[in-house]
């Protein structure tokens, strides 16, 4: 009939067919309500109990579940802010290590130096120029110093191997440029530069070994050292002066 | 959404019902839209649940029955159209086997969702103008079936 009476929708026609049919619609009307009413029963109470029971559990567990990731994605984010301050670090301190030794390619040790000067920091200049000046202006002598030991390959006479007083670390230092605030710090404070970086209990051995897996704050083996509170990585861009960064690069620590 | 699982014959349609709520939870944070929307989203997840569990249990739902299986030689014992009103759900369900899959999917969507033809098109991957004449294609057969016997039928035997 519908082809005989085209006009409205067919979903018109199905309400309009159910509501009101026409004589000869009238057995398929009755067939139509009443698979709507019978198909539409609710389930068994007992069917229903379960599902909703089931649907609570899920949801218990969801919620549980978001409250520990926002957690794990804070410690991610951490984590992945320390991996990226470390390869910073990583960079900026094999830069700056080869620009003081002067084996960066001519280019770039050229341009390092001039960057160097203006700043205050004298560095070789491509074809063995200059010397660079006492590494670390501004710094403690015995820093300075054992940085040129190091070097060599030789334990510092200051003790190196041994962290000065956190004092020592501490103390601002203006003189050293590109330290201060710095969140690429090449060296964290109050490691003991004697051990190879690997070692290193906030080192950059190990941030630069495992990038892919989010580093949590705590987790890396911590050295006993007096000037160091945390071995956070992120803690490098607190502004406290310590080495400063050509002073002791460190792909060239002297193997334990 | 049960309804519409049992119109399909869809095995164990409570059971089956049950995963779909819980299929909703899982992903209801995905969900953006109105009322009108999380209906359509709903069936459509039941849609997918059916057709899944049909597959997984290695068979399509319930081909339409053959024509003549259904014609009763019981005569009336009263009205007919308050005849067809007491039909049990089974009854129904072997009633609309006449149908084919598309049609009678159609028309319980059309039934027991009030969704519109566009939107039933979209949960069962269709245009709205082949929704609609799947509708009305399946109106036609019903009523010719209830034209040409004489009610009550007797269901097919399976």
């Amino acid at each position: 009939m519908d082809e005989m009476t085209p006009g409205p929708e067919p979903e018109d026609n199905l309400e309009r067919l159910l509501a009101q049919p026409g004589q000869e619609d009238e057995r398929v009307a009755a067939l139509l309500r009443a698979a709507r009413r019978r198909l539409s029963a609710p389930a068994p109470d007992d069917v229903r109990d379960r599902h909703l029971s089931a649907i609570h559990g899920l949801a218990r567990q969801r919620a549980e579940r978001r409250s520990l990731s926002w957690a794990d994605r804070a410690r991610a984010v951490i984590g992945m802010t320390s991996v990226k301050v470390g390869l910073a670090a990583a960079a900026a301190a094999a830069a700056t290590g080869g620009a003081v030794t002067g084996t960066l390619p001519p280019p770039v040790q050229e341009a390092v130096a001039e960057v160097g000067e203006a700043v205050g920091i004298e560095l070789p200049r491509p074809g063995g120029g200059d010397a660079p000046a006492a590494p670390g202006r501004g710094q403690p002598p015995e820093e300075a110093d054992g940085g040129a030991r190091d070097r060599d390959g030789r334990e510092g006479p200051a003790g190196r191997g041994e962290p000065g007083p956190p004092e020592d670390r501490e103390r601002p230092d203006p003189g050293a440029p590109g330290r201060e605030g710095d969140p690429a710090d090449p060296e964290p404070r109050g490691s003991a530069p004697g051990d190879p970086p690997e070692s290193r209990g906030d080192g950059l051995g190990q941030r630069g070994e495992a990038p892919a897996e989010a580093p949590r704050p705590g987790i890396a083996p911590h050295r006993e050292e007096p000037g160091r509170a945390s071995p956070d990585p992120d803690d490098g861009g607190d502004g406290s002066p310590g080495q400063p960064a050509v002073d002791a690069p460190p792909d060239e620590w002297p193997a334990p | 959404m049960l309804g519409y699982l049992r119109s399909r014959r869809a095995p164990e349609a409570e059971d089956l019902t049950g995963e779909v709520f819980l299929k909703l939870v899982r992903s209801l944070d995905t969900f953006e839209g109105g009322e009108a929307d999380f209906r359509s989203w709903l069936l459509t997840v039941t849609h997918h649940a059916m057709v899944d569990e049909f597959r997984r249990r290695g068979r399509r739902p319930e081909e339409p029955a053959p024509h003549d299986d259904l014609v009763s030689a019981a005569p009336p014992q009263q009205s007919e159209p308050d005849a067809i009103e007491r039909l049990t759900t089974e009854e129904i369900l072997d009633l609309l086997d006449v149908l084919t899959e598309a049609q009678r999917e159609v028309l319980t969507l059309r039934l027991l969702s009030g969704l519109s033809t566009r939107e039933i098109g979209d949960i069962v991957g269709r245009s709205r103008g082949a929704v609609k004449q799947l509708q009305r294609r399946a109106i036609h057969r019903l009523r010719d079936l209830l034209a040409e016997h004489p009610y009550p039928i007797n269901p097919p035997e399976r």
